[in-house]
């Protein structure tokens, strides 16, 4: 009776919670940061209630690495790329838009542009290694681009000073101007970097650093992205790399060493890796304080070094991570426990599924036939063979598979029946045969091209971005389906705005109909296996696929998800989509498939309606272990 | 960038490159010989490097016997590697071990070590003096240029480092190294206890690295800058050559070097970092995982 009683009270809830729509992500919102913003006013008011040029231009210098530690997180805490390089884009800011000034006479205003450019195009040109390069080979390269910088300024004398220095850097502003306008940068660096983080592009950046196929189903191009990235990252710097040269007033090559470059990962880590103001509370703790501790000045950089290794041992989330850990538990001792709050984490499909086959239909319906082409989603799989070395993992494999109808892969463990889901989806090229889906071949396509052609699919294990909310995995599903450009998203142009709100309310509606309209905000990796595979199925129909590839989706499910499951495939099937189910509970594909294709060693053992299949001796015995 | 005593003016390219390439090839072995067990590339090195320099070069001004100042130093970074490796790779491993903040915590131990060498042994480049009976004067001259008894010292020991690890990769212990390398779960199924090897590894890679600043000092000088100039390069000989091949690290010591040497006397000193950049990208852009990689990692 319990159990009766349970669920009905959950099902009310689920009721209550369906007319959510909202964008719910796990990342810094104003509301989850007011303590931050008040030290950050405490900060930018105090250099004028203290009203002293030297105030006004040391907070001018601390704004100034605010404005490049900004940069560096979205390249480093969005997209894990370490550049050790950042100093030298700083550089390169500095001194173009320092020689603008001195050689040609230029005012500031378009010094300041063109040093924005030049960071930019020196962040996309420092970049380019990063393609083909991971981690750690990435950051040597940089550090060593940092030399070749630091070599032409010192060849280059006439233009730059040489060792001597660029003297003579005059701007019509005092101290306290630049400050006003260092703060006003820094503000539209927040918000620059916010509607990054929030946007396609933001979730695309996440998805490459966590590696993995999560991204590339859905479409993700990692080079477009990544060259975004270093280019915008690239453009804070030469900002930033201006505004020192305008406070400076002279500048020269031992400035900027490679000590400078860490200093920029010290304060992003320091303030909280991959946090919206994390660089800018990074900075004032590490830039701000010092200047008050003047007896301490000598033993800087120690202290820097010392920092940075207790943060990234004992505290990898940072000043702000620590902070609201602490500060959460104070609140938990002080409020007397709290119900339990995820109490019950099953799908219930009464509460869910029946009135969602409609919506589910409806939500399919605009892809599943665009120009009323009726062979939409017909797949066409023609002598498909791979060789792992000596290993043949298909030979020879003929499948064609009818629009709108479901169907069932199934076969031994190493029969090779994801081999075929990853050829099908450009992953595995195959040495012979082809694969096309209504007439156009897939084989020799990238997999990050497939989203646009609208295949969707599920793995074995869901690979999902742990550390975003449900509702961010699911809309990386719908990277692909964006029309709104890299600079319109960026702009935050009407066109974004609207795709923005119809898609994220898309991606709600699915959540809903899967029974995960409450689990929207929850953290991706806290939820129980079941609820991932709904989510990740969820992103694959984000992509509004005309052919949906299932890898083992029933696979650790408890009845009630696979009830749920099972309406959702059905639906599918209805709604004109082409599914193919890889499954070992072969109960659920007699079921749900109309048509079923047996594999063993990497051949076709038989092929047809499941009854017959299933009854077939041959199948009786390679698959099933029962002789005749 | 250090200044080198007698910088190449001519055609000498070549000398510069037998000389210095070798040096860059050792710190390349050093980073391999850690790289091994680990999959960590050091990036406090240079710190290893320079202490050894430093150490050395006030060992000798004590007026010491080189033999003492090359063994106090070498040992020196030996023990500075290990001490690196609690401080700054333990931890953080212990707490993700898929992560990359080694990248971070090496790169913040390299910050101290420097502020503090820097502070003990002043800002200014020691000069360091050559061991006896060597020293710079030119047994071989071609018009400007040409080697001292010393150039043959420093050609011939990156040789003697690398045929003695090849030995070492040949004994029981270097064997377990390469299978760790090769196949960690597999190695460590077979018994082979990884924390011995990689602290063993490290105290090596230090031994050597240490070793290439000492060799370095008479014709570099002993400071702390020394410590960036030859990480980049050691990094690029790694990079050039492929990661754990020291051969390769060598043979790339030797190109690299060879490109700075060329920007130096055909274009700029100060331009030679740009020379030696060209060839890193060159390379990498040709083979992305070096020039002797022994096998492409496959996709699972």
């Amino acid at each position: 009776m319990s159990d009766l009683a349970g669920r009905f009270g959950r099902s009310s809830r689920t009721r209550a919670a369906t007319g959510s729509s909202g964008s719910p992500r796990l990342r810094d919102s104003f509301g989850s940061t007011w303590f931050w913003w008040l030290v950050l006013a405490v900060a930018v008011l105090y250099p004028m209630i203290s009203n002293t040029t030297y105030i006004f231009f040391v907070a001018g210098g601390v704004g100034i690495y605010s404005i490049v530690g900004i940069g560096m997180n979205l390249l480093y805490g969005l997209g894990g790329q370490v550049s050790l390089g950042q100093g030298a884009i700083v550089a390169v800011g500095a001194y173009v838009a320092g020689g603008l000034i001195v050689h040609r006479g230029w005012g500031m205003w378009p010094a300041l542009i063109v040093g924005l450019l030049a960071g930019a195009v020196t962040g996309i040109v420092m970049g380019l290694p990063s393609l083909r390069l991971s981690t750690w080979y990435f950051a040597l390269t940089t550090l060593a681009f940092g030399g070749v910088v630091v070599g032409l300024v010192n060849h280059f004398r006439g233009l730059t000073g040489g060792a001597d220095g660029l003297v003579g850097i005059v701007v019509p502003m005092s101290s306290k101007q630049l400050f006003y306008l260092v703060v006003a940068i820094n503000a539209v660096g927040l918000v620059l970097y916010r509607t990054f983080a929030q946007s396609r592009l933001g979730r695309g950046l996440i998805a490459i650093k966590e590696g993995g196929e999560a991204g590339t189903v859905s479409g993700v191009r990692a080079t477009y992205i990544k060259l975004i990235a270093f280019g915008i990252s690239g453009a804070y710097a030469g900002v930033g790399g201006a505004l020192f040269a305008f406070e400076q007033q002279v500048i020269s090559p031992d400035q900027f060493t490679t000590y400078f470059s860490i200093f920029f990962i010290v304060i992003i880590v320091a303030g909280g890796l991959g946090r919206w103001l994390g660089p800018v509370i990074g900075a004032l703790a590490f830039f701000a304080i010092p200047e008050f501790l003047t007896s301490l000045a000598e033993w800087r950089m120690v202290i820097y070094g010392v920092a940075l290794l207790a943060f990234m041992a004992f505290a990898p989330e940072g000043i702000m991570g620590a902070v609201e850990t602490a500060w959460r538990r104070v609140r938990r001792r002080s409020s007397a426990a709290e119900p339990a709050a995820r109490a019950d984490l099953a799908l219930d499909p009464e509460a869910v599924v029946s009135d969602s086959a409609a919506r589910i239909a409806a939500l399919l319906k605009r892809r599943a036939a665009p120009d009323g082409n009726p062979s939409s989603g017909a797949l066409v799989v023609d002598g498909v063979a791979v060789a792992f070395g000596g290993v043949k993992a298909l030979q020879g494999v003929s499948l064609q598979l009818e629009p709108g109808r479901v169907y069932g892969l199934v076969g031994p463990n190493g029969s090779g029946k994801t081999t075929l889901l990853n050829v099908i989806t450009g992953i595995y090229v195959p040495s012979s045969g082809t694969v096309s889906l209504d007439e156009t071949t897939l084989t020799g396509i990238a997999p990050a091209k497939l989203a646009k052609l609208g295949i969707g699919r599920t793995f074995q294990t869901p690979r999902l971005l742990k550390d975003l909310s449900a509702w961010e995995n699911v809309m990386l599903g719908s990277y692909s389906g964006e029309k709104a450009t890299a600079a319109e998203v960026l702009a935050r142009l009407p066109r974004n705005r609207r795709e923005s709100k119809v898609l994220g309310q898309r991606a709600n509606d699915l959540l809903e109909a899967l029974g995960l309209a409450d689990r929207a905000g929850a953290r991706a990796g806290d939820l129980p296996h079941g609820h991932q595979r709904m989510i990740e199925i969820a992103r694959a129909l984000m992509v509004e696929p005309r052919l949906l590839l299932l890898d083992e989706p029933a696979a650790g499910l408890s009845a009630d998800e696979l009830e749920v499951l099972d309406r959702l495939v059905r639906n599918l099937g209805g709604g004109g989509v082409t599914v193919l189910v890889v499954e070992h509970h072969i109960g659920w594909v007699r079921e749900v498939c109309t048509h079923v294709t047996v594999l063993d060693q990497g051949t076709v053992v038989t092929s047809g309606d499941p009854e017959a299949v299933f009854s077939d001796r041959r199948v009786r015995e390679t698959y099933l272990g029962v002789s005749a | 960038m250090a200044r080198y005593e007698g910088y190449p003016i001519l055609m000498d390219a070549i000398f510069f490159m037998l000389v210095y390439g070798g040096l860059y090839g050792i710190v390349g072995m050093s980073f391999n010989v850690m790289f091994q067990p680990t999959n960590i590339f050091n990036f406090a090195q240079g710190s290893v490097v320079v202490i050894g320099a430093l150490l050395a070069s006030t060992l000798l001004a004590a007026n010491l016997p080189w033999l003492v100042a090359l063994i106090g130093g070498v040992l020196a970074g030996g023990v500075l590697a290990i001490v690196i490796d609690f401080v700054a790779i333990k931890p953080v491993l212990k707490r993700d071990s898929s992560s990359h903040s080694w990248l971070i915590t090496t790169l913040a131990v390299s910050l101290i070590l420097d502020d503090l060498m820097g502070k003990v042994w002043g800002g200014e480049a020691r000069i360091v003096r050559y061991p006896w009976p060597f020293d710079a004067h030119f047994v071989v001259r071609v018009g400007d240029a040409g080697l001292s008894s010393y150039s043959f010292v420093l050609i011939l020991v990156p040789f003697v480092v690398l045929a003695g690890l090849t030995a070492l990769y040949r004994t029981r212990s270097g064997r377990a190294v390469r299978a760790i390398a090769e196949e960690r779960p597999g190695a460590l199924l077979r018994g082979i206890d990884p924390v011995a090897l990689t602290r063993s590894s490290w105290f090596i890679g230090g031994l050597i690295g240490a070793l290439a600043g000492i060799l370095a000092a008479p014709i570099m000088f002993a400071s702390v800058t020394l410590g960036p100039t030859l990480l980049v390069k050691g990094f690029m000989t790694v990079a050039i050559g492929g990661v754990g091949n020291n051969k390769g690290a060598l043979v790339g010591g030797y190109l690299i070097a060879l490109a700075e040497g060329l920007m130096a006397a055909r274009v700029s000193p100060d331009l030679s970092s740009i020379g030696t950049f060209a060839v890193l990208l060159v390379v990498l852009l040709v083979r992305p995982r070096g020039i002797f990689a022994e096998r492409e990692v496959s996709r699972v």
